[in-house]
């Protein structure tokens, strides 16, 4: 829908420009990772799903719906589901802090908006610095990591499958 | 990424279907109207218009590159050319082929919407066609012959220099109908330059009832500079008062050429009255008749023949998506006209800005008026009557029944009926479906129809009508209708129905086991009607549009399905109420009335909450209960009862309270809500926030299902 991405301060100005190229076999092999915070873990997913960053606006909750749907939100006049990505991952419902943000994000036929504590910052990482999730395979929940990321020197953070874990809740 | 591909090229591959797709249903509806003469000499007029239509579509799709259309066009052409010329005959299998092509055409149409390239069955069928276009155009050569040497010629009446400038077909016309007897006229009509195009088609409008046009012929009769004369040639089929009467009011002067074959079989009466009238005709009028030679030197026997085929057209074709557009900025200008009221009650309070207020409020007012006439006439444009898909239906119909080999003819009444074109598009499916239907399951073979004592052919009724905010649509047939015991078994043979249901099910509810995934009193799929489409995915996708169906039938006198629809989806008037805290919109068109109630006014019958209305009884639903937050107890004091009615269904719905009425535009939710069915989809309410909108048809459906058998008696219609 717009190609730009509304973004809070503490990012900075981004462009779809300054997203990293396809599959960029050239120049740059870096991804770029959008970051945040869902309780006290730290997540990512990829720059490229990602349309837009909002401040919840309100939400009307529909009815007769599983929970971690939260309601439906007006973005720039289209109605888009909103989901509660923490309660889908296992952290119990969003507590709402001020720093939330939703993730306006493309799934295949619509665009879905996901709930979020707080958006960190935007990563480019080496493919190097990207570990399989294969590692973690058998725990609960495994099936939503694709990566776990190993920043040099920086925390490890979990880079979620948001086509895997919405696939299955949107179905 | 092939999506991609489809949307750089898009605009342009749209225009081309959406023309394409118009001339090739122009087709069909020709010839269907040639089909309904049921005549082996169909209306030349017709015949014409074919011609000129695949002409354009063979242009059109060479054109663009659509190379299976093309060469099916061309040889349809070629076809078509040889029938109007009356070198071949209108045979029932001619227009068989001509129905066939029609169908291949919109198959082709259909693959490249879909980016694809037509494939092999349809590539097959093309050729089939065309070979079948190449073949047997020799059957009739002898008519144009046969009229070439009996009686009047051409020759005989008009000069060389007009001959030379008739088009082969003209003169193919102009021979027949002399052959026929029909008498000529000449009508000799003046036209302002500035406006020829629509005074031309004003002209030719009025004389099709009567006439024949031949050709036109430019007239340099006519000094003024501003006016052009052109001299119509028609062949008169009525009486020659009747052509007078036609011209009433036109500048137009009218000059008996010719009747073959003096007072023959034409017509007796006909010839002396149009040869008196002849004599009138130029001294009434102050044109003098211009030598043939002039005509026809002056050049301009092209520029006539450009202008015949020139086709005036007033309408503009608009992407629906962009009328949406347009309805959404609608709904966000209903929103600051809200906000404009809102800012001008406090202004009233405000001290010493009284006045101030009083205007901003008349302003507002005024603004409000012409926000709903933009509405309305946005609605409007997306309003198309209903006939181009019965046109539509109507050729299923035909080729349906030659499938079957059952003898149908199909009643068509109400096609003007206007909807929503995006209701338009939804029904096609499912109309088609049950169409289908009737004709294979409802309609028996003649064995059986002669057996009950009906006539051979049946009949197949689809009627259209507006009733107050609704579209009702009816497909009736004479067939043998649903057999409710049958039906009964087969739910019970599938486990959709248990025995105790079975033994209190009212007649109504048997029959509507129809609309049950997999329920069927047929043992055989046909091939034509087991297709997957059952009559559940029909409820389903009208329901989807906001619509019922109800389906009435009798064994042995046939089936009536009738199918109720909103005419507009985009915009609404609904009643804000609130559940819980939270807002709602429930569509008007289903609300009859809203009232206060107190908690006495509820008691239960059976363990439904039920009041009584006006002596009747009204279930109730407790929107809060519904909506999964259920507060126990008695009514709250101070709740409402929204009162929703579909076809003979009631029921009373308990809010809280009431907000306001207002216009909404229905936003649908995306794929990640479909199973929120009883919520046709959101509604901006201002700040951003969203209101959704009931689905009222289905709440009400899904209450009566789940009651069972007690409650919806208690609430129907007595």
């Amino acid at each position: 829908m717009s190609d730009k991405l509304a973004a809070p301060p503490s990012i900075g100005p981004l462009t779809r420009e300054t997203l990293p190229p396809p599959q960029g076999r050239q120049a740059d092999d870096r991804q770029g990772f959008l970051c945040f915070t869902i309780g006290d873990e730290e997540y990512g997913v990829d720059l490229n799903m990602v349309r837009q960053i909002v401040k919840p606006p309100p939400v009307a909750w529909v009815p007769r719906t599983p929970s971690h749907i939260l309601g439906v939100i007006s973005i720039r006049g289209a109605v888009v589901t909103l989901l509660d990505l923490g309660l889908i991952l296992g952290h119990g419902p969003c507590a709402w802090p001020r720093t939330a943000r939703v993730l306006i994000v493309d799934m295949w036929e619509e665009q879905v908006g996901v709930l979020v504590d707080a958006v960190t910052q935007v990563r480019r990482l080496d493919p190097s610095a990207l570990e399989a999730g294969a590692a973690l395979s058998g725990c609960a929940r495994s099936e939503n990591v694709r990566y776990v990321a190993r920043p040099g020197g920086g925390a490890l953070f979990t880079i979620v499958d948001l086509d895997a874990i919405l696939g299955e809740r949107l179905k | 990424m092939s999506k991609r591909g489809k949307q750089a090229g898009g605009k342009v591959v749209e225009e081309f279907l959406s023309e394409a797709q118009e001339i090739v249903e122009g087709l069909g509806r020709n010839m269907l109207a040639i089909d309904k003469s049921s005549s082996d000499d169909p209306d030349p007029e017709l015949v014409n218009e074919l011609f000129r239509g695949v002409h354009t579509l063979k242009g059109l799709s060479g054109m663009f590159g659509v190379e299976p259309l093309s060469r099916l066009a061309h040889h349809e052409e070629n076809m078509l050319d040889d029938l109007r010329l009356g070198r071949r005959r209108a045979g029932p299998e001619v227009l068989d082929l001509l129905f066939m092509s029609v169908e291949v055409m919109t198959g082709i149409l259909a693959a490249v919407r879909d980016g694809d390239d037509p494939q092999d069955p349809l590539l097959a069928e093309v050729e089939r066609l065309v070979r079948a276009f190449e073949g047997g155009g020799e059957a009739a050569a002898d008519a144009g012959e046969g009229a070439k040497r009996a009686g009047c010629q051409p020759a005989d009446i008009f000069g060389p220099e007009v001959l030379e400038v008739l088009t082969e077909y003209e003169e193919h016309r102009l021979r027949t109908n002399l052959k026929n007897g029909l008498p000529l006229y000449r009508v000799r009509a003046r036209f302002d330059l500035a406006a020829i195009d629509t005074e031309l088609d004003a002209v030719k409008n009025r004389l099709k009832p009567v006439a024949e046009i031949i050709t036109y012929l430019p007239s340099t009769a006519g000094t003024d500079m501003d006016k052009l004369e052109l001299d119509i040639i028609v062949a008169l089929e009525a009486a020659a008062d009747d052509l007078a009467a036609a011209l009433e009011g036109v500048d137009a002067s009218v000059e008996w050429i010719r009747t073959e074959g003096k007072e023959s079989a034409a017509g007796p009466s006909v010839v002396p009255s149009a040869a008196t009238k002849s004599e009138e005709g130029p001294s009434r009028a102050d044109v003098s008749v211009a030598p043939q030679a002039a005509l026809v030197r002056a050049g301009a026997g092209d520029g006539g023949r450009a202008l015949s085929l020139r086709s005036v057209s007033q309408t503009v074709r608009v992407d629906i998506r962009k009328l949406d557009r347009l309805m959404n900025v609608v709904g966000e200008l209903a929103i600051v006209r809200g906000a404009i009221a809102r800012m001008s009650e406090e202004l009233k309070v405000a001290l010493g800005r009284r006045e101030l207020a009083i205007e901003l409020h008349r302003i507002n007012r005024g603004f409000d008026r012409r926000l709903s006439e933009l509405r309305e006439g946005i609605l409007e444009v997306r309003m198309v009557p209903l006939s181009q898909m019965f046109d539509r239906l109507a050729r299923l119909t035909r080729k349906i029944s030659r499938d079957l080999g059952k003898e149908i003819s199909l009643i068509v009444s109400g096609a003007e009926t206007e909807v929503d074109k995006l209701i338009i598009e939804e029904l096609s499916d499912p109309l088609m479906h049950v169409i289908r239907n009737a004709i294979d399951h409802g309609i028996e073979d003649v064995e059986h129809r002669r057996a009950a004592g009906k006539p051979d052919t049946g009949t197949v009724a689809l009627t259209a009508f507006q009733k107050g905010n609704h579209a009702v649509i009816e497909v009736e047939d004479d067939g043998a209708g649903i057999d409710g015991q049958r039906l009964l078994e087969a739910a019970m043979r599938r486990g959709v129905v248990d025995a105790e249901q079975a033994a209190v099910m009212s007649e109504r509810d048997i029959l509507n086991l129809v609309f049950l995934p997999g329920v069927s009193t047929v043992a055989l799929a046909t091939e034509m009607s087991g297709r997957g489409v059952g009559m559940d995915v029909v409820k389903t996708n009208i329901g989807a549009l906001g619509g019922v169906v109800e389906v009435q039938s009798e064994v042995g006198i046939g089936t009536k399905l009738t199918i109720t629809l909103p005419v507009t989806l985009a915009i609404i008037p609904a009643l804000l109420v609130t559940v819980a805290e939270r807002i709602y919109a429930i569509p008007l068109n289903t609300v009859t009335e809203a009232l206060l109630v107190s908690p006495a006014d509820a008691r239960p019958i059976m363990g439904v909450e039920t009041m009584t209305l006006r002596g009747r009884t009204l279930p109730l639903l407790r929107l809060d209960r519904f909506f999964g937050a259920p507060r126990e107890g008695a009514l709250p004091q101070g709740s409402c009862v929204v009162v929703a009615s579909l076809g003979q269904r009631r029921l009373g719905l308990v809010v809280d309270g009431l907000v306001e009425q207002q216009d909404v535009v229905i936003k649908s939710m995306g794929p990640s809500l479909s199973s929120a069915t009883c919520f046709s989809g959101a509604t901006d309410i201002g700040d951003q926030r969203l209101a959704l909108v009931l689905d009222t048809s289905k709440v009400i459906e899904e209450f009566f299902s789940a009651e069972g058998g007690a409650a919806p008696r208690a609430a129907g219609a007595e």
